[in-house]
């Protein structure tokens, strides 16, 4: 071997993708020449010092919470969800959510869009009315396991109607009903599970991945947040609702 | 309904898989620069990873495969935000800019100065690595910072081996050249700093092909 073949090789040598025989080839040159072995030190020097400088950083604590709950959740590939029957549901209605699911699932997409949209047009009555979000998020402390943090709509584009319990993909919901003039918006916020928010069309605004679907004439748009998932359902298209999002401050 | 033997196979799965959370974070940090669309891009491949599950061979690295699903979506979304921009900025080809480049910084001289990346800060290489384009900084990171083979990066990116290896090679010399225009601009090394021409990117297929031809010859 000689210092031009070293030179054009040196890159798998110092990658370590030399079968044994060029390697052991390449060292005996190395043994010899002076100049070949500066360039070999200065590419694994160059290597050695790009890793020690670029730290992986470990995933956060919230990140790993929501990963380990996605595995814990999500137990079978595509699998019908565990229940599709509830209790309070005629058998007409589980039969037309039967059919829901089996579409959705056959076609990749999360059988939360239609259970939100579903539970949007049924209109169920508010458990408690209230305009001031702090007091619909105590009236949840203790009726789920989770801590229901509202967002801070402009009231100017959604005005607080009041809330009530809900479920959601097989999750405790706190449902959270909104107005803008005649139009009526629904809250569902639930934790995050496996949902898979890249399948959707997806825009970023203020650092936050907004995701939407529309079903049946209504807007489901979605986020996440803190661990949990909120998933706002209204009329209008995706863009509409998502200005009106959009005007809420950063928690 | 699912027997025990795959409840334990599933367990299983998840034990591995969580296993690379750091490793999947770490490098969707350096990807995206920005922590919650790292945080996204690892939710997603995790959530894409139990859907098609039923894909992956147990005989074969789960890491490269999970590594294989989150570049795949990184890629989608470069593409569609370069279609994004396209329609503003129009077209661009950084592949074609990097060739331009001045071959440097790849052949040293045996002065110590030349070992200038060794005097430089983390911040300073993370930063000079973010500015690379996505092909350069997917191929360094994936090789260099995690230390996957030629083959293993050539399957978690798509691309053949050749494609990787001239990748890797014009990546490096495109952070070794950032990094010395860093370290010029730090004092770090004077402007009079030598440096000599390189030998353009080798093809090891090549290398082995003329190898072979020469040992038949004998």
């Amino acid at each position: 071997m000689d210092c031009q073949v070293v030179q054009e090789v040196l890159q798998f040598y110092v990658d370590g993708e030399l079968d044994d025989d060029d390697e052991l080839e390449l060292e005996q040159h190395l043994g010899q020449c002076a100049a070949c072995r500066t360039r070999a030190d200065y590419e694994r020097r160059f290597k050695a010092a790009v890793r020690a400088r670029v730290p992986l950083e470990p995933a956060p604590a919230a990140l790993r919470r929501q990963v380990e709950q996605t595995l814990a959740e999500q137990p079978a590939p595509r699998r019908l969800p565990r229940t599709l029957v509830w209790g309070s549901i005629p058998a007409a209605a589980a039969l037309a959510m039967l059919i829901t699911f089996t579409w959705t699932v056959t076609s990749g997409f999360s059988p939360l869009v239609d259970e939100a949209v579903s539970r949007h047009s049924s209109e169920p009555p508010v458990e408690v009315s209230s305009h001031d979000s702090s007091e619909v998020e105590n009236w949840f402390r203790s009726k789920v396991d989770f801590n229901v943090a509202l967002p801070r709509f402009h009231p100017r584009n959604l005005s607080l109607v009041g809330a009530r319990l809900s479920n959601l993909a097989e999750r405790q919901a706190a449902l959270v009903r909104y107005q803008h003039g005649t139009r009526r918006f629904s809250l569902f916020v639930t934790t995050a599970g496996g949902e898979d928010l890249s399948a959707n069309h997806c825009q970023r605004v203020h650092q936050r991945k907004f995701c939407s679907e529309e079903r049946r004439g209504y807007t489901v748009i979605w986020w996440r947040s803190h661990g949990l998932l909120y998933s706002m359902v209204g009329d209008g298209g995706p863009s509409d609702l998502l200005s009106m999002l959009a005007s809420t401050p950063e928690e | 309904m699912f027997s025990k033997r795959k409840d334990k196979q599933y367990q299983e799965f998840c034990d591995q898989a969580v296993e690379y959370l750091d490793a999947l974070y770490g490098t969707a940090l350096r990807l995206t620069s920005a922590p919650a669309r790292a945080e996204d891009l690892v939710q997603d491949t995790y959530v894409r990873a139990l859907r098609f599950r039923d894909r992956f061979d147990p005989g074969t690295n789960l890491k490269a495969w999970m590594f294989r699903i989150m570049f795949n979506l990184f890629i989608n979304q470069i593409r569609r935000e370069k279609r994004g921009r396209q329609i503003k900025e129009g077209h661009e080809q950084p592949d074609m800019l990097q060739r331009m480049l001045p071959d440097e910084h790849m052949a040293p001289t045996s002065r110590p100065e030349e070992y200038f990346f060794e005097k430089m800060f983390s911040d300073e290489v993370i930063r000079a690595l973010s500015e690379l384009t996505s092909d350069f900084k997917m191929v360094v990171l994936l090789a260099d910072v995690n230390g996957f083979s030629y083959k293993q990066i050539s399957d978690i990116l798509g691309i053949p081996v050749g494609t990787v290896m001239s990748r890797l090679h014009r990546g490096r010399r495109a952070l070794r050249d950032k990094l010395h225009a860093f370290a010029l601009a730090e004092g770090y090394i004077r402007q009079d700093s030598e440096e000599s021409e390189s030998e353009p990117p080798a093809d090891l297929e090549a290398y082995r092909r003329r190898k072979r031809a020469g040992r038949e010859e004998e």
